[in-house]
């Protein structure tokens, strides 16, 4: 798999590519992803890889306080890890919206750098069950200086809560959880440090 | 007490009085201070909840109230020591510095003697220990080491004489006093009544050693998974009435760890406080520094659990709902699990939950994502029932306690390891007890 395959006339450091931009980004992540059980168990999953889509919208909304806003989508997340068995993807049954806001004021010029979130609902695939989460995994990252923002240390803001799709009436597309108490948590101090080990979609500058 | 004659109408009067007496010489000598502190400081402090926090007796009126009303409470007996001694915890009801003033009643108490105490422990388990030697003294009952015939050293807790009967009198009295203070203009709108009855429960769950036997135990069990954290073991067939006979562990002095080891217990006492709220649902509600003990291996004896409370699961379950909301900075989460906890009616105003929600959201927003440094949980608790308060509502003691032993514990904490972040370290147990 080639590394840093970005045709060098692409500059994603451009803030005026980021509209209606898409990326198909194969990463690697590093850093630290631990889950935790009900019984006390901590699983740590240090080799965690993969691939994860991201499409930005077209329009740039300007914030009262005058900075240079834009919706993103994560349009699809795959990843695994080897060591623990433990595969990630997006719940196909809720959208993954997210958003880039600029540092400074501006127009679409002064998209970059940024401040950016997801917040992702996720399917995870753990020792024979599958997991979902009600509230998002919130993933920030301060100060991204390019889109998409490639190896920026993303990081979750708080734990997330996964319950058992089995034991969740209506399964993947339920809303609530009502009594059912989680069964993992995704913990606070989550890290995704992204690296770029493929690109397969380029952007689209408007 | 079982076997403590109720007290007779006389005796209660003749109390009345004396008290009111006590109480007359205390407004008198507050009224002087305040008069002293407000020509030295024009404009300083101001009675009230919601006062920042403040240094023991130190700036403002409330320390002055706080430090007159600890000498006046320690002079009208141990009921009301032990009253002052809960009350130094309410920071959700009174002015950290009155809190802070009242909270030096934990020290200097009187040592019943050991023939005294000899006096109360059933004669079979007398004959049993040899050496009777006081080690510390607190309002409720004095502790003693003694041997026993098999060689092992084991901790004595006595209740002093006729405390329980002296106890059940003076809540009465209490009672009738609160209620007619409360009518002054600057208390209303504090539940003085509720806390008399709070207080009151507390200090009767006191009394009771079985159920301090029983606290201990369950503790003990809660906690053995955790590392480095000691409960003493409670010697059952050596308890009797008024007497509570324990493993004694030696070295329980303040200041007996070196600076690491004592950050290194600390630490461990803080993931014991979040174990009990959040997994176990049994709090030890009193860990101010003399229920604490570093010791100089790294680990943390925890004593004295007359003080302990049970929370319903429901109330566990919202107290980790409640945290976890708050580490997602989702401040309309919070103010839905604190609603449906919480007593409409506080202070006379009728409950507003829109504005409720509103503020609490602005609270919990404001304190997300602070750094260690800067997040205060006494001043956030402090807004937070001060929050329920203007908008009409009552704490719920189920919420109230928990929050209580977290800044008791605080306390400590922050001088032993300022830099430890207390919502991070919270965070695996809050999951674990929402997986529950």
């Amino acid at each position: 798999m080639a590394t840093n395959a970005v045709p060098g006339t692409i500059d994603r450091s451009d803030p005026l590519i980021v509209p209606n931009s898409q990326h198909h980004i194969g990463l690697s992540i590093r850093g630290e992803l631990t889950l935790f059980f009900a019984d006390g168990e901590t699983l740590d999953c240090a080799d965690v890889k993969g691939m994860s889509a991201v499409r930005s919208s077209e329009t740039v909304e300007i914030l009262p306080d005058g900075r240079p806003s834009i919706k993103v989508t994560r349009l699809m997340t795959h990843f695994h890890s080897n060591e623990t068995g433990l595969l990630i993807q997006q719940n196909p049954a809720r959208p993954n919206f997210g958003r880039l806001t600029g540092v400074n004021p501006g127009g679409v010029e002064a998209l970059l750098p940024a401040d950016v979130t997801f917040d992702q609902y996720l399917l995870l695939s753990l020792r024979g069950k599958l997991y979902i989460n009600l509230e998002p995994l919130v993933m920030a990252a301060d100060g991204i200086t390019e889109f998409p923002p490639i190896g920026t240390t993303f990081q979750s803001r708080t734990a997330t809560l996964f319950y058992d799709v089995e034991q969740l009436p209506g399964g993947i597309t339920a809303a609530g959880a009502g009594e059912l108490p989680a069964s993992l948590a995704l913990a606070s101090q989550s890290v995704c440090g992204s690296h770029l080990t493929h690109y397969i979609d380029m952007p689209a500058a408007s | 007490m079982r076997g403590e004659a109720a007290p007779t109408a006389v005796e209660l009067v003749a109390r009345a009085a004396w008290i009111a007496a006590v109480l007359a010489a205390a407004a008198a000598r507050l009224a002087a201070r305040l008069a002293v502190h407000r020509l030295r400081r024009p404009g300083a402090g101001r009675m009230g909840a919601g006062a920042g926090r403040m240094g023991a007796g130190g700036a403002g009126a409330a320390g002055v109230a706080g430090a007159v009303a600890a000498d006046t409470l320690q002079r009208l007996g141990p009921a009301f020591v032990k009253a002052g001694q809960l009350l130094s915890t309410r920071v959700d009801v009174l002015p950290a510095a009155a809190c802070a003033a009242l909270a030096r009643l934990y020290d200097g108490l009187p040592v019943l003697p050991p023939p005294a105490a000899g006096s109360l422990v059933p004669a079979g388990l007398l004959a049993e220990l040899d050496g009777l030697t006081p080690v510390a003294a607190g309002s409720i009952a004095c502790v003693y080491r003694a041997r026993l015939p098999d060689g092992r050293t084991v901790a004595v807790k006595v209740r002093r004489p006729g405390i329980g009967r002296t106890m059940h009198r003076d809540l009465r009295l209490l009672g009738a006093v609160v209620a007619a203070v409360q009518r002054l203009p600057w208390l209303r709108g504090v539940p003085m009544a509720d806390m008399v009855e709070q207080v009151g429960e507390c200090i009767r769950r006191q009394l009771d050693f079985d159920r301090e036997a029983a606290a201990l135990r369950a503790l003990r069990e809660n906690l053995a998974e955790l590392d480095g954290v000691r409960v003493p073991a409670v010697l059952d067939a050596h308890c009797g009435p008024g007497v509570l006979v324990m493993e004694y562990v030696d070295g329980l002095r303040r200041g007996a760890a070196p600076a690491a080891q004592a950050r290194t217990a600390t630490i461990r006492a803080l993931r014991a406080v979040y174990h009990m709220l959040f997994l176990d649902g049994f709090v030890h509600c009193d860990l101010h520094p003399g229920n604490l003990y570093p010791m100089p291996d790294g680990t943390v004896v925890i004593v004295d659990a007359g003080f302990s409370r049970r929370l319903t699961e429901t109330a566990r379950r919202g107290f980790a709902s409640f945290f976890y909301q708050m580490s997602r900075g989702n401040g309309a989460a919070c103010a839905d699990i604190v609603l449906s906890t919480a007593q409409a009616g506080s202070n006379g105003r009728r409950a507003d939950p829109e504005r409720f929600r509103a503020s609490m959201a602005e609270l919990v927003e404001r304190n997300h994502g602070l750094p260690v440094a800067e997040f205060d949980l006494v001043v956030f608790a402090v807004r937070l029932f001060a929050i329920q308060r203007e908008h009409g509502y009552y704490a719920d003691p189920q919420f109230v306690f928990p929050i209580l032993s977290l800044i008791v514990l605080e306390g400590t904490l922050r001088g032993m390891c300022p830099d430890v972040d207390f919502q991070t370290e919270a965070i695996p147990f809050v999951l674990r007890g929402l997986m529950r």
